[in-house]
């Protein structure tokens, strides 16, 4: 029987007519790992959130939702709370109480059991989830990835029979994304709890997923297993979220496979390995003919490769036990002639004909830490940042990356080196011109108390010497929550703009917003807008400060992969256009697809920076899963258009 | 917080260590009598000295004795009575059971605030919390929530603030200061509110409000508290019960004795109350080496 059953769920918020469940049924086995996927804005965040009744959103609800065949919408559900634990995607907000053990009490308390048992249960989950050696910590002085643990110990602590998680590591960072998703593997194979979760990283849950439910506009359009969903997409023509694939299922549907799709970069090895295999044969089986001279002995050693790609298939099929063995057999082959050929091929690495633009900013061996008696932050940090290229700097936590950025924006002093900037203007185009006392337009004043702090921010604005020119750089912190301070984007946006006639700032505001496709949100609340509509809008206020240099922190931080390519083409257009733009990043698949350059930062000081794909086919863990699954079959495959291109132009 | 502390009597219970703090101090300002006097701040001192280290404690002690030295100054000028007039400052009379009362009220000061420095190395946050959440349970969870509110909020505020400087907000004059200082409270309040809405969710997803709580804590009774509260109660009451009965007074004149049998027994019941977790330390000493 199945342990939670949807039936016919139809589900609209209030105020709107399109509702965001349409006719969704769903049944959830016990012990099964349910992963929800689909496009932002499909429905997966009110379906998941509709499961657990406690914080269930309001609106108009049709249909079924049974919990062991109790009914749950009508019966009081007092059950359901125990059993059903739900994880948010926000680390912190979701954190109540001020120290560790007092968070992994908490729901049980809440239970109302005795000390006895809630102390056997506290020190149960602790040692499973490895939390003892900070039990007794404060909450605040938790990184992020030990936040988002606590709050799967706080209620895995309660025993549920059910998790339920909205995007949990979508705040993280890539390497605490990781164990938090290993955690929730040990969770599901040693406890058999029943797992559903919403992700839109693909790459790494589904290798856990027993069955992947897609969804679109509010429809759930595919019910089944990963491998089967993967086959289903491939073999349509262009899949509406085919962006959000795992490398390797990308690769093998560009080469046109369609039976045995790899999901892993482990399988996407194999599988790979055998692509070029059969591909060889095939061109020295055409060549064969076309001579029609070979001996016998050479006909067979042609076909013998075919044949024993044929078994091979099979073997792939059977991909638990051997894969690992089969994969490093056929890799020692092949790898031998590839390191040869690689390490020449280091130098001859195609570097980009762009002619080294002007240097905007230069870091020259900066030192800095934040007091005296801390250790440098940053040691001997020297960069270039450069017109009309995209930089990334990636490395890990702590590593000094933020640090690094707030330095480039001027907001910190260095102890020792300089920061020298550049004051050339390169696009003098449109200055905005210098004209106080603007009036406010119409249909946007607020609040009365909004309107009187408004005034009074006017005010200052007016005593405001701003220069007329545009800022030299300008900096995207971490979350743009922290910049919205007005009840509508649009005013949000025309506060960057106060020092123009309220006609010309209009005007300046539709064209970004058209820009960045961002119009039919411009009336609603900063705090209404999804994460990468937020990174938008925030995108949106920088850019109209005209900043020549754009220093940008974490900037894909919880986007989903369309939300990121949109931010990709804005600032490559951003850059063309002559803007210096540094990204400070974790995510390692954006830096080597859109950026130009890329330098790792280690220990406070940069170790290696260079042309972004060099950089990527140079690293052996620090790099794209394209290039893992490619390492010692193709040279300097980078991301998974690389890996297509090559593979075909090889062929021909 | 919990540091790593070096001190033995951080292992009992918060209850033994709460209440004993609290009976010291009580202890401290009961009686003035010279030699109580002396003794609660020698003891004292020698427990803050071990408990701080001398870089911390010298500082406290500054304060102690100036507190010290201030009230034995003050009190005769401002306290006129007592029967033996030493001599006349200007119309005011100095006596010389005001002159002593200031002395021991002062050294009772100076005693309460080395004791004090003493508190705050033995009850942490977390354990006067546990003591509070027994007295009110529902207070409690509304402190523990609003500690990490705290730390939260500042780092908000630093990231807004940081953001808009980034921005190229600049702060040039006083005025400016004041609108980025409304404008910088104007997000942290939604951002801080928006939040909450989601710490709801969470303590609502976690059963919050279903049933009444129980209230937890990490701290369990073992047998050496009750060893401790056992002797501590008796000391104490032996100790409380000669104080009441040999009072000292100090006007209109002095009376009261300081040495007599009941006397001796009580400064040695005192002395061993208030070095009762020296003794502690030191037996634990003695065990690593012997």
């Amino acid at each position: 029987m199945a342990l939670l059953k949807l039936e016919h769920m139809t589900f609209t918020y209030p105020g709107t007519d399109q509702p965001a469940l349409k006719d969704v049924s769903l049944a959830v086995d016990p012990s099964d790992f349910v992963v929800v996927c689909g496009p932002s804005g499909c429905g997966k965040t009110t379906l998941v959130r509709s499961l657990k009744r406690e914080i269930a959103p309001h609106g108009a609800l049709d249909g079924r939702l049974s919990y062991q065949g109790h009914d749950m919408l009508s019966e009081s559900h007092d059950l359901c709370a125990s059993a059903i634990g739900f994880v948010m995607q926000d680390p912190d907000a979701q954190i109540v109480t001020d120290t560790v053990w007092h968070e992994l009490a908490f729901g049980l308390e809440n239970m109302g059991l005795p000390t006895s048992v809630i102390r056997r249960r506290v020190a149960e989950t602790a040692h499973f989830f490895g939390i003892n050696t900070w039990f007794e910590r404060s909450v605040f002085s938790l990184s992020g990835g030990q936040k988002q643990v606590l709050n799967l110990a706080g209620v895995m602590a309660m025993q549920p029979d059910i998790l339920i998680l909205d995007e949990p590591v979508a705040q993280l960072d890539p390497i605490a994304a990781k164990e938090f998703i290993s955690v929730l593997k040990r969770i599901h194979l040693e406890l058999g709890t029943t797992v559903v979760m919403t992700e839109h990283m693909l790459e790494d849950v589904f290798p856990l997923a027993d069955t992947v439910v897609y969804m679109e506009q509010g429809r759930i359009s595919f019910i089944g297993s990963p491998e089967a969903f993967v086959r289903s997409a491939v073999t349509s023509r262009s899949h509406p979220y085919e962006k959000a694939f795992p490398a390797a299922v990308k690769i093998a549907r560009d080469l046109g496979e369609v039976s045995h799709i790899p999901i892993t970069v482990n399988q996407g090895r194999v599988w790979l390995q055998n692509y070029q295999k059969n591909k060889l044969s095939d061109q020295k089986r055409s060549a064969g003919r076309q001579e029609q001279v070979l001996s016998s002995h050479q006909k067979m050693r042609a076909d013998a490769p075919d044949k024993a790609s044929d078994g091979l298939e099979k073997q792939y099929a059977q991909t638990n036990k051997e894969k690992h063995l089969s994969a490093d057999r056929q890799a020692d082959t092949s790898s031998v002639t590839m390191r040869q050929k690689q390490s020449t091929s280091d130098v001859q690495l195609p570097s980009k004909p762009k002619p080294p633009g002007l240097k905007l900013l230069k870091a020259d061996s900066i030192w800095f830490r934040y007091q005296p008696d801390l250790p440098f932050v940053l040691q001997n940090f020297s960069c270039d940042i450069i017109a009309g290229e995209i930089l990334a700097i990636v490395g890990g936590n702590g590593s000094g990356k933020s640090t690094a950025l707030h330095i480039m924006s001027g907001l910190a002093r260095p102890q020792r080196g300089k920061m020298v900037r550049s004051n050339l203007r390169l696009d003098s185009s449109n200055p905005p011109p210098d004209q106080p006392g603007r009036t406010q337009p119409e249909g946007t004043a607020g609040s009365g108390k909004k309107r009187i702090w408004r005034r009074l921010l006017r005010k200052g604005k007016q005593a405001d010497s701003r220069p007329s020119e545009s800022v030299f750089s300008a900096m995207l912190p971490q979350n743009p929550k922290a910049l919205f301070i007005e009840d509508t984007v649009y005013d949000d946006l025309s506060d960057s703009l106060s020092h123009m006639p309220p006609d010309a700032a209009s005007e300046q505001i539709q064209a970004i917003a058209s820009d960045l496709r961002i119009q039919h949100l411009l009336h609603k609340h900063p705090y209404d807008l999804s994460g990468g509509e937020q990174q938008k809008a925030a995108l949106a206020k920088l850019l109209l400060l005209q900043p020549q240099v754009m220093l940008l922190d974490e900037p894909t931080k919880g986007l989903d992969i369309y939300a990121k390519h949109d931010l990709a083409a804005i600032l490559k257009r951003q850059s063309q256009q002559g803007k210096a733009i540094v990204i400070v990043t974790h995510d390692i698949e954006f830096a080597a697809a859109y950026t130009d350059r890329c330098a790792m930062i280690f220990n406070g000081e940069i170790t290696c920076i260079d042309q972004a794909k060099a950089f990527f086919a140079g690293n052996t863990f620090y790099t794209t899963a394209a290039n893992r699954m490619s390492r010692g079959i193709l040279e300097n495959a980078v991301t998974c258009e690389d890996v297509v291109s090559q593979c075909i132009s090889q062929k021909t | 917080m919990s540091k790593p502390t070096r001190h033995i009597f951080h292992i009992y219970h918060p209850a033994v260590v709460f209440s004993y703090i609290i009976a010291a101090l009580v202890f401290a300002m009961l009686t003035f009598q010279p030699l109580y006097v002396l003794i609660t701040f020698i003891c004292g001192s020698t427990y803050a000295l071990y408990l701080n280290r001398w870089r911390q404690f010298r500082l406290t002690l500054a304060g102690a004795l100036l507190i010290w030295l201030m009230i034995a100054l003050l009190n005769p000028v401002f306290n006129q009575s007592g029967a033996t007039v030493l001599f006349y400052a200007g119309r005011r009379m100095i006596t010389r059971e005001s002159l002593l009362y200031g002395i021991m009220s002062g050294g009772a000061l100076a005693s309460v605030l080395i004791w004090f420095s003493c508190y705050r190395q033995l009850m942490n946050h977390e354990k006067f919390l546990y003591i509070f959440n027994r007295v009110f349970p529902v207070l409690a969870l509304m402190l523990s929530m609003i500690s990490r509110l705290l730390p939260v909020t500042r780092y908000k505020a630093r990231q807004i603030l940081t953001a808009q400087k980034a921005m190229g907000i600049k702060t040039a004059d006083r005025r400016q200061k004041l609108h980025s200082g409304i404008r910088a409270s104007s997000i942290l309040m939604s951002w801080t509110m928006e939040d909450s809405i989601e710490t709801a969710d969470s303590m609502r997803a976690r059963g919050y409000g279903r049933q009444r709580r129980s209230t937890y804590s990490v701290f369990s009774w073992s047998k050496h508290d009750t060893a401790a509260a056992a002797v501590l109660i008796t000391l104490a009451a032996g100790n409380l019960l000669l104080i009441i009965r040999q009072p000292f007074v100090y006007f209109p004149v002095l009376s009261g004795s300081l040495i007599s049998a009941a006397n001796l027994t009580g400064y040695t019941l005192h002395v061993l109350f208030l070095w009762y977790p020296v003794i502690l330390e030191m037996r634990e000493r003695l065990r690593w080496h012997y």
